[in-house]
């Protein structure tokens, strides 16, 4: 028993069994036992140390200061626990030997593969054959939990948010094979497959290193996604000049995230060069027809890749396309160091391996499981043009701004703004536009398998807004609706765009196209700009998603890195204003959502005392069930007043109309007129009151939103009935919020 | 950054449970064991095993065999074992109820596991209690059920909700079945 078994005693020694043999003695028993042996799992760990992610989680330092973490943390940062730092360049498995201690020192095992873990191979020793796996390393294998676990919402591990039966299915066949082509429709989740598939094999010890290759306008939105979905993963993101890139080969990382362009750069034909000098365990390219020619540059380049896994991620279907499939299944192949690339080539045996390896399943088929609404945000990077122009723009309004001293006002702020969120969209030099490609490449793929999409812009000129797209997109027909069209020409439109299939594609704007609108046809939607107003996008969205919709209806929201749009969506969204559903504001009017410090501080500036936020008044207490209806009437016109609405009573008339109809414009002039109809009823409002409203709104008419008011809430069949009209509806809640 | 687990900092401090897993060898010779340590999370944090023979013949009874024998695997798994479990769990069909309540004295809660559905005798000086989770299972407790506020309760609270009340021991059967399959 060793000195610190504290916790445990043995009693009753003399409990052993004693034969009696012919009542002349008494043998005890002996029992021949093995020597116990104990195998310690050093743990999972994740760990990184703080210092080498200052701000960002996953920047990384300047190469000196860099250096000198990693020798200090190395062992420490890893999946595999104390190593040497050498060993980290060539990230082989010999890292996993080393976890364990039974290992002998300065041995170097050869990478544990699937087939070696079964119970077949020799065990309990070392063994030299290059193929062995030693007892401890198989146990550490087998003894983590199993994947069915580790993917359940009530397991171990936590994930964001509950997986769908076929995206577990989809993870559990990346985990299962080393090669696969994964082309599922889009918006069905190939990112969140690959990186919980990542999670768990690294978890379980199975990989160690990952190279990614995506789009170099998706590698923000890769980044995001894993911090969301497997935030213990370390990533070492590839892009910069090339001195900042040879170090960042040489991080230490899990994943090691580059776009397609980068990782041509840096794979040369030198078997040393740094994509090429290790054997990656899971190579993955995402939107993998980029590699379709095998003759281009690229194609060529990813091949070369020595790989344990391959995966390739794309939306576009290949079914008919054999040339492009056999240059994509060329890839999708385990390749050791020495071997070569398969050369397929179209035909019946093309079509077996295509079966084999391939996954996919298109929304159809798995519509049971999918929500109504996916929405997702979309985080892309400027390239070079726009970036040099939205800087420039940037400095050169600040300047100006800080030019006006005192005499600056809110709408200079909101002005630039105006201009740079333009720049966001389209540069202005060139045309370029990153939001555009991307959305271009959407659009590609799911016109190919027969949907059709909406574009939102809050704009409507030719170079930045709804008439810029339209113009760039004549391959899909596209139909444009926007504020300008009579109302018989918005009719047209709209009947167009449901009868011909071939327009696959109509852009609105959001002013004019957010409401009313019976768009089902449409099964996935794009906010190309955002407005920064739920309400708002929501009601665009529900155009599509809406009774008649027969499919689970995509949304897009772009957001471009390290803008404008990107600061004022991280406050408002720390203000829990783009998801709250009591700030249902009509308008886009940013001044009543952020303070004049908060819309200085996007630009560093610090607003001139006349423009500091005056503290704020102690919000209405009063009671309501106290007040006549013309009472609740004044007081609700007197605290729209006070938010600078134009108020006017209607004249009394019982039928169930209008009370007070309101007017304001916005932040780019667009007047926005409120019909409110107010009921201080003692019970919540039924469906007759708000149908009765929506009976005597004006048709089609931009900018007109009908409002319920009943500070004591609304029955169920109320609130479907307007939200499916459109109707706002306030009630108590809504009131504190709105004028506190 | 660390793997982020439920409420990460509060789950390292419920500590570790012991799975004791026992069955006959496969050709009947003896006995295999293993001692099975997690944390709150699943992880494996330590995999203690041994193996035992017994004799087959008429001198001895082979009830006290078995049960001599389960004794003095368990122990040797204990004397390796350099963690101090908060619990250990066992199942029931598997380890008897002598093995704790009377050949081997814990600082630490022993829970006997057993599914409802099953007939099984088990000690006066055990306090049986019930659970929940996929099937209802019965729980034996020696020397008695901790208290509802009681670390060993929680961590066996945050293992089963995890479906890992019972998982664990299929995990130690796999190790067992990897070191001594021939």
């Amino acid at each position: 028993m060793s000195a610190d078994a504290l916790w445990w005693t043995e009693r009753n020694f003399e409990n052993v069994p004693r034969a009696r043999w012919f009542g002349i003695f008494r043998r005890s028993v002996k029992l021949s036992e093995d020597i116990p042996q104990r195998l310690s799992i050093p743990s999972a760990i994740l760990s990184a140390p703080r210092h080498v992610s200052p701000s960002d989680d996953n920047a990384l330092l300047s190469p000196v200061s860099l250096m000198i973490s990693c020798d200090l943390n190395i062992p420490e940062n890893l999946i595999s626990g104390h190593t040497q730092q050498d060993d980290f360049v060539f990230g082989s498995a010999g890292l996993a030997g080393i976890l364990l201690k039974e290992e002998p020192a300065g041995l170097k095992t050869s990478k544990p593969s699937h087939q070696c873990l079964l119970p077949q191979t020799p065990k309990d020793s070392f063994h030299k054959d290059e193929q062995a796996i030693s007892l401890p390393k198989r146990l550490a294998y087998l003894l983590q939990p199993p994947t069915d676990v580790l993917l359940s919402r009530i397991g171990p591990l936590e994930w964001p948010h509950a997986l769908f039966d076929y995206q577990i299915e989809g993870i559990k066949t990346l985990l299962s094979k080393d090669a696969l082509l994964l082309t599922d429709d889009m918006g069905l989740g190939k990112t969140i497959q690959a990186i919980g598939a990542l999670r768990i094999l690294f978890l379980q010890r199975r990989i160690e290193s990952c190279l990614l290759i995506v789009p170099a306008s998706l590698v923000g939105q890769w980044r995001k996604e894993i911090h969301y979905w497997a935030p213990e993963l370390r990533i070492a993101t590839i892009r910069g000049i090339t001195a900042e890139r040879t170090w960042q080969w040489a991080t230490p990382a899990h994943i090691y995230l580059t776009s397609y362009e980068t990782f041509r750069s840096d794979c040369t034909d030198h078997s040393q060069s740094p994509p090429r000098r290790r054997v990656w365990d899971v190579v993955i390219l995402d939107e993998a027809q980029k590699i379709k020619n095998r003759d281009v540059e690229i194609s060529r380049k990813c091949k070369l890749l020595n790989r344990q896994r391959a995966w390739a991620l794309t939306g576009t279907p290949l079914e008919n396309r054999e040339d492009d499939l056999a240059s994509i299944l060329e890839f999708v192949t385990a390749l050791k160091d020495g071997e070569s690339a398969p050369r397929l080539k179209p035909g019946f045996e093309l079509q077996e391996i295509h079966k084999s390896l391939q996954l996919r399943r298109k929304k159809q088929d798995v519509l049971p499981q999918l929500p109504p609404k996916i929405v997702s945000q979309l985080f892309l990077s400027m390239n070079s043009e726009q970036r040099k122009y939205y800087e420039r723009a940037e400095k050169e309004g600040i300047i100006q701004l800080k030019e006006s001293g005192e005499s600056i006002r809110i709408e200079n702020i909101l002005a630039l703004i105006m201009k740079l969120k333009q720049i966001c969209n389209f540069c202005p030099i060139d045309g370029g536009s990153v939001k555009f490609d991307d959305m271009l490449e959407r659009l590609h793929i799911l016109v190919s398998e027969g949907y059709r999409a909406l574009i939102f812009s809050q704009f409507t000129d030719s170079t930045y807004g709804a008439n810029a797209i339209a113009s760039r997109l004549e391959e899909y027909n596209p139909l444009l609706f926007i504020g300008d069209l009579s109302p018989i020409q918005r009719d047209s439109v709209i009947r167009t765009f449901k009868e011909n299939r071939d327009h696959k594609v109509l852009i609105l704007s959001l002013r004019a196209g957010g409401q009313g609108l019976n768009l089902q046809d449409a099964s996935y939607v794009f906010h190309f700009d955002r407005w920064w107003n739920p309400a708002v996008e929501l009601q665009a969205e529900g155009r599509a998603h809406r009774l008649g919709q027969t499919f689970p209806v995509n949304v897009y929201k772009y957001i471009i890195e390290d803008t404008i749009e990107e600061r004022i969506e991280k406050i408002l969204k720390e203000k829990q204003l783009l998801f709250d559903d009591l700030v249902d504001s009509v308008s886009i009017d940013l001044k009543s959502k952020l303070s004049s410090e908060e819309l200085f501080g996007l630009f560093g500036l610090v607003p001139p005392e006349h423009l500091k936020q005056p503290k704020r008044r102690a919000a209405f207490t009063g009671n309501y069930a106290e007040m006549s209806g013309m009472e609740f009437e004044e007081h609700l016109k007197q605290l729209l007043e006070q938010k600078k609405w134009r108020v006017e009573t209607t004249p009394v008339i019982r039928d169930g109309g209008v009370d007070l109809i309101a007017r304001r414009d916005d932040d780019i002039g667009v007047e926005i007129i409120l019909y409110i109809q107010c009921k201080n009823h003692a019970s919540p409002v039924g469906v007759d009151v708000v149908r009765a409203l929506n009976g005597v709104l004006p048709k089609n008419a931009a900018g007109i939103r009908g409002v319920a008011v009943c500070p004591n809430g609304f029955t169920a069949d109320a609130i479907t009935f307007a939200k499916d009209r459109g109707i706002t509806l306030w009630d108590r809640h809504h009131l504190f919020e709105l004028f506190r | 950054m660390p793997i982020p687990y439920h409420d990460a900092d509060e789950q390292n401090d419920l500590g570790i449970a012991g799975y004791l897993k026992i069955l006959p060898a496969q050709d009947e010779s003896g006995y295999q064991a293993a001692l099975f340590l997690i944390n709150a999370r699943g992880e494996p944090i330590e995999f203690t095993y041994n193996r035992i023979e017994t004799p087959h013949t008429f001198l001895w009874r082979q009830a006290d065999i078995h049960r001599h024998a389960i004794r003095k695997l368990t122990t040797s798994l204990f004397s390796l074992c350099p963690k101090t479990p908060r619990l250990i769990l066992c199942l029931a069909e598997e380890v008897s109820s002598e093995l704790f309540c009377q050949d081997i004295q814990l600082s630490v809660p022993v829970c006997r596991i057993a599914p409802a559905i099953k007939a099984l005798p088990y000690s006066a000086t055990e306090i049986q209690d019930r659970i929940e989770v996929e099937e209802p299972m019965n729980l034996f407790w020696y020397p008695g059920r901790p208290p509802d506020d009681s670390i060993e309760l929680k961590l066996l609270h945050e293992l089963s909700t995890k479906g890992l009340l019972i998982e664990p021991f299929e995990r130690a059967l796999i190790g067992l079945r990897e070191v001594y399959s021939d």
